[in-house]
């Protein structure tokens, strides 16, 4: 009997140990603050999986409490709110800032390093943030690698290297067929020299060429004559001053910025007449996914008439005669004269769109495969700083100064002019450092356990079956928003759209959209949409992009004692300070009264979710938390929904 | 004699080198200043001036400009763009922090209470909503030191 009671304590003290390996266990309890409290640590910090043992907060003994915040290293709070969800007795202090953490000494622990990438401090630390994000491009906390992953994105460089896991998403450019029938030698001439000529946003990288290699390109691109040119016989010539309207009423500036004005996502349109030949902009415009299908631009209802309007709007007033000729580049002068003959133009060109592999971004006539031709840049962090090519710098010789440096002047460390192929982004030094910690952040992939690593998944595909998903891909409704996580994040989430809105209210959206939020710029566009497509629009968001939890919060009876209990938490709340309530309140949030009263506009159980806690649902909302508990968040949403257009509640 | 002419016209001529040479590189488009040759990634990546203080007091800053300036006013003088309609729905305005007197009235940890529980948790107006569940015990501490610092940068103090 008594022998049965030890092996079921060896047991439990068995498991108990498994346990707390598991999640990092505390070897040594001596030392801990003496103040006690939320900031007692252990001695050492050991969490095997992770092959750490650090003795860092042997010096740093305010790490985790905030009545440091003002004392000096090494006694100093740990900045920022990430130990709120990276607690140091998970993953110890060497998993984020390398360094070796069971050395004695400062410089032994700072210097040197048990990684080649040494000790990390600062906005470089977020390169180990990498380590288990693999491929977050937005990731909370970590500002500077998110940025860098989204310049790495944006620019594509995977069209020439290959990295991390990122699968290639398709060729960013477009084709290149018809190329001819759609610009002008002397805009690609301007474009090929320097694309931020342009469009200060323009994605396409510049190439350092000289003008007589630029100008061969030129002539190669205007042999892609496509086919016949479009049929433009059924527009009329249309009207500036309607067309101007109508681009405004569209809302076309939520994405494309004209004259300085409007989104930064999609090329500015300031002069767009430049660029494009009429009958291409009344192509692209009556059939956009017919001329471009893989544009994330949603398909407009135009008539031809409102195209040809848009057209004469862009030829005529965003045109720059400042932009093309003698004047704005002298070389322009000799367009197609750089070369003895066409065909010896033309073929120089060939080759150098070849060697340059224009094709792996742009699909072109006779195009041949995709072949990544540079460096892979998977495992950069692993790369020895010796192997690297300096040429003659004399630049501080570490991989993070090689990376930034190359990655802010490619041609900074050229022996030879053209040695290197690699186009520049025309990054400034702060976009560099944010891309140079985005590339280093691959280092080391493989070698972390599985449950460690987090993967984003915002590029998986979204089932959207029958009528409904066509509409939603016609409309390109995840160009703006996503549906949790898969999409864009222009616009917010609609993963549980059924749960927060009414369907009735979803549809009178849809077919008119206006500002919910007063202080916001980006607003969706007026589509235009059918009675019948809003409907089935509507029908499909309410029905299957739904969030069970939001649902089942809203079962729930509200008396008269409730609703005067959420009353008073309204009053004491101060919810007036942001939302305006009848004729008084402020502007930041949402009306609760004018427009569509928030009772008719959102579901009771979505609210309630939502007084819970704000931040879990928007992240980046202004609301603050309340705190509320269950019982508070269902009377102060009942009682919400009991406000009328005068903002009379039925509680009084 | 003879030779320090020759080193003269050998350092003139380096000079002349050197105020050439960058201009030699391959053109930069629309750029406005690349890295300079003496700076490092270290340098662009970590400050090593910033104290504690500072780094709070930017935290702050930050802070304070998304959650408070709506209404405080972006220099603390209660007069940010929504205070005109806290006044109209409360018949309050929100704290000037520059007013030297009003601020002199505040103690710290009825502030500090404040911003954590909100207005009716000290006796005000509950048009302060309360931010301790959004914000960390750090960040209301960092909020406050900027706050501080709005009111010694006020005009007359």
């Amino acid at each position: 009997m008594r022998g049965l009671g030890r092996v079921r304590r060896t047991l439990a003290l068995l498991a108990m140990a498994v346990a707390l390996a598991g999640c990092g266990r505390a070897v040594e309890q001596r030392g801990t603050d003496p103040q006690g409290g939320a900031a007692a640590l252990p001695a050492v910090l050991v969490n095997d999986s992770l092959s750490v043992e650090d003795r860092c907060i042997a010096c740093h003994r305010g790490v985790l409490d905030p009545r440091h915040k003002l004392d000096p290293q090494p006694l100093t709070t740990h900045p920022g709110r990430l130990l709120d969800i990276h607690s140091p007795l998970r993953f110890g202090c060497t998993s984020c800032h390398g360094g070796d953490g069971g050395a004695a000494g400062v410089r032994e622990t700072h210097g040197a390093c048990s990684s080649r990438l040494g000790f990390l401090v600062g906005d470089a630390a977020e390169i180990a943030c990498g380590k288990c994000h693999l491929n977050e491009v937005e990731l909370d906390g970590a500002p500077r690698l998110s940025h860098g992953r989204a310049l790495l994105r944006r620019s594509h460089c995977d069209g020439c290297h290959e990295i991390g896991e990122a699968a290639r998403s398709g060729q960013p450019g477009p084709d290149l067929a018809g190329i001819a029938r759609r610009t002008n030698p002397s805009w690609l001439f301007r474009w090929l020299k320097n694309p931020r000529d342009y469009a200060d946003n323009a994605r396409m990288p510049r190439y350092q060429l000289e003008d007589r290699y630029v100008d061969a390109l030129v002539g190669y691109l205007m042999t892609f004559r496509g086919e016949a040119p479009f049929d433009t016989t059924a527009f009329p010539p249309g009207d500036a001053e309607r067309g101007k309207n109508l681009v405004r009423l569209s809302f076309c500036i939520s994405c494309h910025a004209i004259e300085g004005k409007g989104g930064r996502d999609a090329i500015d349109l300031g002069r767009v007449g430049n660029k494009l030949t009429r009958g291409w902009m009344l192509r692209l415009l009556s059939d956009t996914h017919g001329a471009d299908p893989s544009s994330p631009m949603p398909q407009y209802r135009f008539t031809p008439a409102q195209v040809a309007d848009v057209a004469a709007y862009f030829r005529e007033e965003l045109t720059d005669p400042s932009f093309e000729g003698v004047e704005a580049d002298s070389a322009l002068d000799r367009l197609g004269a750089w070369w003895p003959d066409e065909a010896r133009r033309v073929d120089v060109g060939r080759r150098l769109f070849k060697e340059l592999r224009c094709g792996n971004c742009h699909a072109f006539p006779g195009g041949e495969g995709w072949i990544r031709v540079a460096p892979i840049l998977s495992r950069l962090g692993e790369k020895k700083t010796s192997d690297l090519p300096w040429g003659t710098t004399r630049f501080a010789r570490t991989l993070e100064d090689y990376v930034w440096r190359k990655v802010e002047n490619p041609l900074v460390f050229a022996t030879a002019p053209h040695r290197f192929k690699m186009p520049t982004y025309d990054f400034t030094p702060e976009e560099a450092r944010d891309a140079t910690i985005a590339l280093l952040a691959q280092a080391d992939l493989p070698v972390l356990p599985e449950a460690f690593v987090v993967r984003d998944s915002t590029d998986a595909a979204l089932p959207l079956p029958g009528e409904f998903g066509r509409l939603v891909r016609r409309y390109r409704c995840l160009s703006c928003h996503s549906v949790n996580g898969i999409g864009h994040n222009i616009s917010y989430d609609l993963g549980a759209e059924g749960s927060r809105a009414q369907r009735d209210w979803i549809y009178q959206y849809l077919k008119l959209p206006y500002t919910i939020r007063p202080i916001l710029t980006v607003r969706m566009p007026i589509f235009n949409l059918t009675d019948e497509e809003a409907r089935i629009l509507a029908d499909g968001i309410a029905d299957s992009w739904r969030d069970a939890r939001a649902d089942s919060a809203g079962d729930f009876p509200a008396g008269p004692r409730e609703l005067e209990a959420g009353r008073r938490l309204f009053e004491r709340s101060g919810c007036r300070s942001c939302h305006q309530v009848g004729a008084t309140g402020g502007y930041v949030g949402p009306s609760f009264t004018s427009g569509t009263p928030m009772a008719r506009r959102l579901r009771r159980g979505w609210i309630v979710r939502w007084l819970q806690n704000p931040q879990a649902i928007k992240p980046d909302v202004l609301e603050p938390r309340y705190g509320f508990s269950e019982a508070e968040a269902r009377a102060l949403a009942a009682y919400l929904m009991t406000l009328g257009p005068t903002g009379e509640g039925s509680a009084r | 004699m003879n030779r320090a002419r020759r080193w003269s016209a050998a350092a003139a001529l380096l000079l002349a080198a050197a105020s050439v040479l960058p201009g030699c590189g391959p053109r930069r488009g629309g750029r406005a200043e690349p890295a300079r040759a003496d700076s490092s990634f270290a340098a662009v990546t970590y400050r090593r001036d910033k104290s504690p203080e500072a780094l709070s007091l930017a935290r702050g800053r930050v802070l304070y400009d998304r959650y408070c300036a709506i209404c405080h006013g972006e220099a603390g003088g209660g007069d940010g763009f929504n205070a005109y309609n806290v006044k109209a729905a409360f018949d309050v305005s929100p704290t000037a922090f520059t007013d030297s007197v009003t601020f002199g009235a505040l103690r710290e940890d009825t502030a500090l209470a404040a911003i954590r529980d909100g207005g009716p948790a000290v006796g005000r107006s509950p048009a302060m909503p309360p931010w301790g569940h959004t914000l960390t015990a750090g960040e209301v501490v960092d909020v406050w030191a900027y706050i501080k610092a709005l009111s010694r940068a006020a005009p007359g103090e």
